[in-house]
């Protein structure tokens, strides 16, 4: 056992894992991290908390994964590249261990000229393969990244973070024939588990899993295939515009222009990706990313057929 | 080279403002530089003449006073060519460089009892792409790493400066910030895809040593065998 | 009041110079205070004549040019657009209006067409009054050009 987190037993025991997104407040609003977690709790079996999400200042992940594990959620912390240097971050990965986090996916983060700050100056110490490198050996070598030992002093014990360690991959990025060679990087780096980029184009995502499986990737990673239920056509229409590394198909806009309850569609296309998701070989799980709809995920968690969530085995 | 760009003249006339002299017009001098900032049609004899002739209108009319003259030298950035400079400056009160910030600063160090003000915004290190527009290709880190890449910069023409790229945001070779940036990943996969060296690409870069950009603090470079 | 306003007319001397000199021929009459200043091309014009031309105390500028697509020199038409926009820009930002300033196409046998836009222009000028260059200030031009070492 790397971390011992919940989301790890699970994995090991060979669950279909769900996980779901909670988006922190835009102010100190304690209430709302607590209710959104109230609606999340029960229907993943672990939680994004989001850390400054497309470079828009939010409460941050450790902080806000606090809360939600106070309020009974599993959390996955989430770490940039774009904001923190390499002392920063590895003091925030001792800071969220010792207030009982265990989850934790390396990004590299959206650049800051998306978001509401395009003035700062951006960090990019490391990047999210250097990060998660990082991070395993502290947990695996325990050692910082200076190369000295996680011990207050010479003669006190060894106390290293000991996280489940997380990536993003990108299945639609360019080059298209890279993106496995990168993700095969990343697991070489360290990641335990891997969440994907939103999939909306089912037949090209196999031929990503394709790629994976050939390469036998799948049985050295956990990889969790993400979701997103959409309200709106609007929705998807500047998903596919703007934002950049994602493949939408129009028959999708399409359905969605069509339908006469756009949310019950949305989510219903939800379902039918994790339905088709269950059956593809090397996925392990689901990530629900409800980006500012987290009241839909306890809908597509019980549609899908994935509610209860299950236990973790007894030892 | 160095690239820079002339500042807005509003913003130069206002930097003006500050230093009129009551009782007879303020002499000011316009310096250019024949090096970088000529080739980058930012601050050459050409543009200190266009600058120094739109001070003159400016200022007359606003019915202020001032001589505006002009002149250029080699490079601003050697203490040499700017020392030329000694007898004209005595006559003025005020020095315009249409220089880099190296030159400006030279200028400065080599006549502190003079005001020099900065008339370009000097942006980066690169070269033209083609007439009229310049593009950025070096970030002076200190550990040069061209070998590796393709004779491709990640630090300079990737977005997030990322050793292990591309991120997730590359999209048909170009960088998720601006459609008008190729991903410097993807430039660099394609220059080793053509050099059959993608094996490259599977290493793990290690973590940067930032200390010697400018992280590190301001740098010096010496040669013993040529310090006498 | 009555001002005559002082104006340079820089003439390509493929086009609007020869269309001058026809124009001259045909004894229409033409405003004398619009003096021309001939070019081997319009793509010879440089930003700093227009700026020196209204710092000795020009009101008006105008610039003639072969018609796009008719440059003997291929891109002279379209270099002398781009450097009357920039100009535009510095005068507009050191209070000269940009009006003052003006860009024309012509064919070398356009006379008429050439007198019209002389003679339009220089109503214009009139109207937009003297120059302020010359109405605020009166301190002598300053001579530019330090000797280069």
């Amino acid at each position: 056992m790397k971390a011992g987190s919940r989301l790890e037993k699970l994995l090991n025991q060979g669950e279909f894992v769900a996980t779901a997104e909670l988006g922190p407040p835009k102010s100190a609003d304690i209430q709302l991290i607590k209710k959104k977690a109230a609606i999340l709790r029960g229907y993943a079996d672990a939680v994004n908390i989001t850390d400054n999400q497309t470079a828009i200042v939010r409460v941050s992940s450790i902080a806000a994964g606090k809360i939600a594990l106070d309020e009974g959620l599993e959390p996955i912390i989430q770490m940039t590249c774009r904001d923190r240097n390499r002392l920063a971050m590895q003091a925030d990965i001792l800071g969220a261990y010792v207030l009982g986090l265990r989850n934790l996916l390396c990004l590299s983060g959206d650049h800051q000229s998306f978001g509401n700050h395009p003035q700062s100056k951006n960090v990019y110490d490391l990047d999210s393969i250097q990060l998660v490198q990082m991070y395993k050996n502290m947990r695996d070598e325990k050692v910082f990244q200076c190369g000295e030992e996680i011990r207050n002093t010479k003669k006190s014990e060894i106390i290293e973070p000991r996280m489940f360690l997380g990536v993003a991959a990108n299945p639609f990025g360019d080059p298209f024939e890279f993106r496995v060679v990168r993700l095969a990087k990343k697991i070489k780096a360290g990641a335990d588990f891997v969440q994907t980029q939103c999939i909306f184009d089912l037949p090209k995502f196999k031929t990503f899993m394709q790629m994976v499986t050939d390469r036998g990737l799948h049985e050295k990673v956990s990889i969790l295939a993400g979701v997103m239920p959409v309200k709106s056509p609007k929705v998807l229409q500047y998903m596919k515009n703007n934002v950049a590394g994602m493949s939408i198909p129009d028959e999708l806009i399409r359905r969605m222009e069509g339908a006469k309850d756009a949310k019950a569609e949305g989510a219903k296309i939800c379902v039918e990706m994790i339905q088709q998701m269950r059956e593809m070989p090397g996925i392990a799980g689901v990530h629900i990313m409800a980006v500012e709809w987290e009241e839909i995920v306890p809908t597509v968690v019980k549609d899908a057929g994935l509610w209860p969530r299950p236990e973790v085995a007894a030892e | 080279m160095i690239i820079a760009e002339q500042k807005d003249i509003t913003e130069i006339v206002k930097m003006i403002e500050g230093y009129q002299y009551q009782g007879r017009p303020l002499k000011i001098l316009v310096v250019g530089c024949d090096t970088c900032v000529t080739v980058c049609l930012a601050g050459g004899a050409k543009e200190v003449a266009i600058l120094a002739s739109s001070l003159r209108l400016a200022f007359k009319v606003q019915g202020k006073e001032a001589q505006v003259h002009e002149t250029s030298i080699e490079r601003q950035c050697e203490k040499e060519f700017v020392d030329s400079l000694k007898s004209a400056v005595k006559e003025h009160d005020l020095l315009i460089s249409t220089g880099c910030g190296i030159g400006v600063q030279t200028i400065a160090e080599q006549f502190p009892d003079l005001a020099v003000i900065p008339a370009l915004n000097t942006t980066f290190l690169g070269l033209p792409e083609k007439q009229g527009v310049w593009v950025e290709r070096c970030q002076a880190c200190g550990q040069c790493i061209l070998d590796k890449t393709g004779g491709i910069c990640p630090i300079s023409r990737c977005s997030k400066s990322l050793l292990n790229g591309p991120c997730g945001g590359s999209q048909n070779g170009k960088c998720e910030i601006n459609k008008d940036i190729d991903c410097g990943w993807h430039l660099i996969y394609e220059r080793l895809k053509a050099l059959n060296r993608l094996e490259c690409l599977e290493e793990i870069m290690p973590v940067k040593n930032w200390s010697t950009s400018r992280d590190g603090g301001p740098r010096k470079v010496i040669r013993e065998d040529m310090c006498l | 009041m009555d001002f005559t306003p002082a104006i340079v007319a820089f003439c390509c001397e493929n086009s609007a110079y020869r269309a001058a000199d026809l124009a001259g021929t045909k004894q229409e009459g033409y405003p004398s205070n619009v003096k021309i200043c001939r070019l081997p091309c319009s793509g010879k014009l440089e930003i700093i004549h227009i700026l020196k031309a209204f710092e000795e105390g020009a009101d008006g500028v105008f610039v003639f040019a072969c018609h796009p697509d008719s440059c003997k020199f291929l891109l002279g038409n379209v270099r002398a657009g781009k450097r009357i926009d920039h100009t535009n820009t510095i005068l507009e930002k050191i209070g000269i209006k940009k009006e003052r300033l003006r860009f024309f196409y012509v064919s070398e046998l356009e006379w008429t067409t050439f007198l019209d836009l002389v003679r339009e222009g220089n109503e214009s000028i009139k109207s937009l009054g003297p120059s302020p260059v010359k109405v605020r200030s009166t301190v002598i031009p300053a001579k530019a050009g330090i000797q280069k070492k």
